[in-house]
């Protein structure tokens, strides 16, 4: 296999460099030393003081050392097992078991384990640092001298808790001492013996010692008032029972007629009130901490000498409350066990959590509360308003309507539903208002409707709805496009009847059509002598041809192209009559103002073809200048008619006097500078008499002898109801002339 | 019946009714000639010979009564027939006592039209006829001399030769040799005839002084 030069080069350089790094690893992880501690108790295994100290002993050292301890315990449990004999068995016992594994630290728990250590220093555990774990009511040891032993002084907790009963009993006048008859037992009352002298002149001490623990609860539930009893240890009673001081406490506390208290804090929760204690926990710990810094090298009496314990006034809640001690009485920072929380300390959380909830809860129905006040209120502004726009527009006979244009549907007011005839309740859109309209408007107000959509404006529209019960009513609609985009989303508008207005102007149109409509038979009368020889003309024409061609006939002399021409010429003639009869009747028509697009040069024109024989009895040329390209006008194109014809026929009146070849009338038809369509009908007469250019329309004002005034009144009212004007002047040059202005149509923006 | 050298003239603006007009009358194989305009008629050169105008009464320009007005002014004894789409009253009058022969409202009946025409160129004829006798006296007056002259206006006046004799203050003789001579170049053979011719001549009798006589 061949490998190529750079591969080899750089595994070259790798090998050294992983080696290098594998003494550094192997250097830095070398395992701590296995370091033996034993700790050494005095008394048995279970005595819960011990489990306490183990326990603290061993968390201790966990957190206070890198170093892997192992720790071994024994349990000298002196009480039980005394004497010198016994303690040399277990010297040998420790000594042969421990040869292989021996301790490079002692812990001494109590001062059984000290003297027993001491004792045989020599021969047992040679060498090996002792630190003394004294508890409280130990005997001050006599081996502290031993350099190899360390210890930290347990300060006097008896006093303290004496001091602390008499005060929380201030009547006390005894201080009943309860104490078992084991040698610890005896051991501790020894040394509280020593304490309590200071006492002496201030309360009375009954000692209740050598009792059984029957005797004990009797005595104790026959203590007299005044009494506190104060427990130190019972590891045996007078029956020589055996006991874990705790259990006895259990066994005779529930008798006691006085408070019990105490100076080790395993006897809290189990019938003490308290007493000023160095707790097992911190006695364990203090150790184990005293015991690293050694192991570590340090010199243990200085080490020792630094460290120390701190005695705290404990009480057991249930206690206190039993023998009605006020938490208030105790001396300042107490410590109070088993306190049972209150529901609140228990739960606060739950409880924090379930007020902030409830508080939230009630911010929020408060907050809600507040804005449905002010939505009751905007409301109730709302409502107000809209009764005052539903009185408005219930006085107005306003029917509200909004149109939603992509869903299609429409919301309409109460009073608009009456207006279409609609129900009330059912659901509309424009399909089913449409149903209600005229059919003969239907067209014209889609048409309004998609105007306004196309200039995203105002619609305006009149026109007819149908009730279901047949009434025709008239509606004026007025709207307005919302657009959202650009787009048209919505119209919203009124409606309002105006049938009422609606009938009152037609009334007034039906009347102005009426009299338009007398006027022009009138007007026609006036003319029947020049109509009728417009139509006898073409009469005479067809009559003549006839007889022309029957006597032909008769003598056979027509050649056939010849009585084609008469036929045609009799066929013209025929026609001309024709027109000329249904142009009188037009004009004799009752007409109902219905509009309609039309040329204006158109309506001259026909005008004229009436005229033409008045024309040739007043011997006036008509001349006309029409624009070709006249916008058209809307309008009822018989009333026009009647308009011209009032102005030409005036016109011919005014030439009378004229001389007979300057006779003539010029009508002439031109845009307006705004899009207007004019006409003008001008005559060469006398003009207008001063000042009359206005009273000339007024009704019953004529200059004619025989005139009725009217004819111009009615011209006028007809042009103002096309929208337009109509008015006079005297021309330039001489004459009179009339202009008529209409509005162009708008047909032309289409 | 047509009168010989007879003309008709028709005078209407409207086309249709100058055509059937015109057709009318052609078909009944009278002269016609059509005119739309009072003014293209009068252009024309006067027809000599019995003619009618067959007029309309409403036209632009020069009007039915103006042209018939211009007609009797100009004295070549056309005659005028109306025809009218509306006749009123006043103007009827005014044409007829123009001279007019008829009045025609349109339409009107063919025979009608044809019945008013052979009047009017009866009457036309007539007019020519009497142009030509006065034409013929006074072409035999002119051959006169003033001296017969004088006595032809005397005979005329029913003067006797012994009165006219003593008139003229010249023998009875003399004066019978001058009223031969006016006979014969009057070409008459009564004094009744003479006066006729005299008449036709215009010519009026002398005034006579009986009391002289």
């Amino acid at each position: 296999m061949l490998i190529p030069l750079n591969r080899i080069r750089r595994l070259a350089f790798f090998v050294p460099l992983s080696v290098a790094w594998f003494n550094v690893a192997v250097g830095g992880t070398v395992p701590a030393p296995v370091q033996r501690v034993l700790v050494l108790y005095s008394d048995e295994r279970l005595l819960p003081a011990n489990i306490i100290v183990d326990e603290a002993i061993r968390a201790a050292f966990a957190v206070g050392t890198n170093n892997r301890i192992e720790f071994y315990s024994e349990f000298l449990d002196v009480a039980r097992f005394p004497g010198e004999e016994q303690q040399q068995r277990q010297r040998d016992f420790f000594r042969d078991k421990y040869r292989e594994r021996p301790p490079d630290l002692v812990i001494a728990v109590s001062g059984g384990a000290l003297v027993f250590l001491a004792k045989h220093r020599t021969d047992l555990f040679a060498g090996a640092p002792i630190v003394y774990c004294p508890v409280t009511g130990d005997p001050q040891p006599d081996h502290v001298a031993d350099a190899g032993i360390a210890e930290v002084k347990v300060p006097d907790c008896i006093t303290p808790t004496l001091e602390m009963m008499l005060r929380l009993h201030p009547d006390t006048s005894e201080v009943a001492v309860v104490s078992g008859n084991g040698p610890r037992d005896r051991q501790m009352a020894d040394t509280f013996r020593q304490e309590m002298t200071t006492f002496g002149n201030r309360v009375a001490f009954t000692w209740l010692t050598n009792l059984s623990m029957e005797e004990l609860r009797g005595d104790l539930s026959r203590l007299p008032d005044h009494t506190v009893v104060l427990y130190l240890t019972m590891f045996q009673d007078a029956a020589g029972k055996t006991f874990t001081p705790r259990l006895a406490l259990d066994t005779f506390a529930s008798a006691s007629r006085a408070p019990i208290y105490g100076c080790y804090d395993t006897y809290l929760g189990h019938g003490i009130v308290g007493g000023s204690m160095v707790t097992f926990e911190q006695i364990g710990r203090k150790a184990a901490q005293l015991g690293i810094r050694i192991l570590a090298g340090e010199d243990a009496q200085a080490a020792a000498r630094s460290e120390s314990y701190r005695a705290e006034p404990m009480f057991d809640w249930h206690q206190l409350r039993r023998w009605n001690i006020n938490e208030q009485r105790l001396p300042p920072g107490s410590i109070i066990r088993f306190k049972e929380a209150t529901y609140w300390e228990q739960h606060y959380r739950i409880i924090i959590t379930v007020l902030s909830l409830c508080l939230l809860e009630a911010l929020l129905i408060a907050a809600l509360l507040v804005q449905l006040r002010r939505r009751r209120l905007a409301e109730a502004g709302l409502r107000e308003r809209e009764q005052q726009m539903g009185l408005a527009a219930s006085a107005a006979e306003l029917g509200m309507w909004t149109w939603d244009i992509l869903r299609d549907q429409i919301w309409i007011s109460d009073k608009g539903r009456a207006l279409f005839g609609i129900a009330p309740d059912t659901r509309l859109d424009l399909a089913a208002l449409n149903v209600r309209v005229h059919p003969e408007d239907r067209a014209a107000r889609d048409a309004a409707i998609r105007r306004a959509f196309e200039n995203q404006d105002e619609y305006t529209m009149e026109y007819r709805v149908v009730l279901p019960d047949g009434q025709v009513r008239w509606i004026a609609g007025r709207g307005r496009v919302e657009c959202d985009g650009g787009k048209p989303v919505r119209m919203r508008g009124v409606s309002l009847d105006i049938t009422e207005r609606r009938q009152a102007e037609l009334e007034t149109a039906r009347q102005r059509n009426e009299l338009a409509h007398r006027s022009r038979v009138t007007l026609l009368g006036e003319l029947s002598g020049s109509l009728a020889h417009e139509i006898n003309q073409p009469l005479g024409a067809i009559v003549t041809n006839a007889g022309a061609a029957l006597r032909s006939l008769g003598r056979d002399k027509m050649t056939r192209e010849k009585f084609r021409e008469v036929l045609e010429d009799i066929l013209a003639a025929g026609q001309r009559a024709g027109e000329i009869i249904r142009g009188i009747k037009g004009m004799l028509r009752k007409t109902d103002g219905a509009r309609q697009l039309m040329d204006l040069n158109d309506v001259i024109a026909q005008t004229l073809r009436l005229t033409q024989g008045d024309a040739l009895a007043h011997d006036c040329a008509v001349l006309t200048e029409f624009d070709p390209a006249l916008p058209r006008v809307e309008g009822d194109v018989v009333q026009l008619q009647q308009v011209f014809l009032n102005l030409i026929l005036n016109a011919f009146e005014a030439s009378k006097d004229v001389p007979k070849l300057q006779r003539r009338v010029i009508i002439r038809t031109e845009r307006d500078s705004d899009g207007a369509v004019r006409a003008c009908v001008r005559d060469f007469g006398a003009g207008l008499p001063a000042e009359a250019s206005e009273r000339i329309f007024e009704q019953f004002f004529s200059t004619k002898r025989e005139g009725m005034g009217m004819g111009l009144f009615i011209s006028r009212s007809i042009v103002a109801a096309h929208h337009g004007s109509l008015c006079a002047e005297n021309a330039e040059g001489g004459g009179a002339q009339f202009w008529l202005r209409l509005p162009a149509s708008k047909e032309i923006n289409v | 019946m047509t009168f010989a050298d007879s003309l008709v003239y028709v005078i209407d603006d409207d086309m249709l009714m100058l055509n059937s007009i015109g057709r009318l009358l052609e078909s009944e194989d009278y002269s016609v000639e059509l005119f739309t305009g009072a003014r293209e008629f009068l252009a024309r050169a006067p027809h000599t010979g019995p003619s009618c105008v067959i007029l309309d009464l409403n036209m632009p320009g020069l009007n039915g009564l103006e042209l018939q007005q211009a007609l009797a002014e100009r004295g070549l004894g056309e005659q005028v027939i109306f025809i009218t789409g509306g006749a009123s009253l006043p103007t009827c009058v005014q044409a007829m006592k123009g001279g007019a022969v008829d009045y025609l409202s349109k339409p009107f009946r063919d025979e009608d039209l044809l019945c008013a025409l052979e009047q009017a160129l009866s009457r036309s004829s007539e007019q020519w006829l009497q142009l030509a006798q006065r034409k013929e006296a006074r072409e035999r007056v002119a051959t006169l001399t003033p001296r017969e002259f004088d006595v032809l206006k005397l005979v005329i006046g029913g003067m006797l030769n012994k009165q006219i004799a003593s008139k003229l203050g010249t023998t009875e003789g003399t004066i019978k040799v001058h009223r031969g001579r006016v006979m014969e170049k009057m070409q008459v053979k009564s004094v009744a005839e003479l006066v006729i011719l005299a008449q036709r001549a215009g010519i009026a009798p002398a005034a006579t002084d009986t009391t002289k006589v």
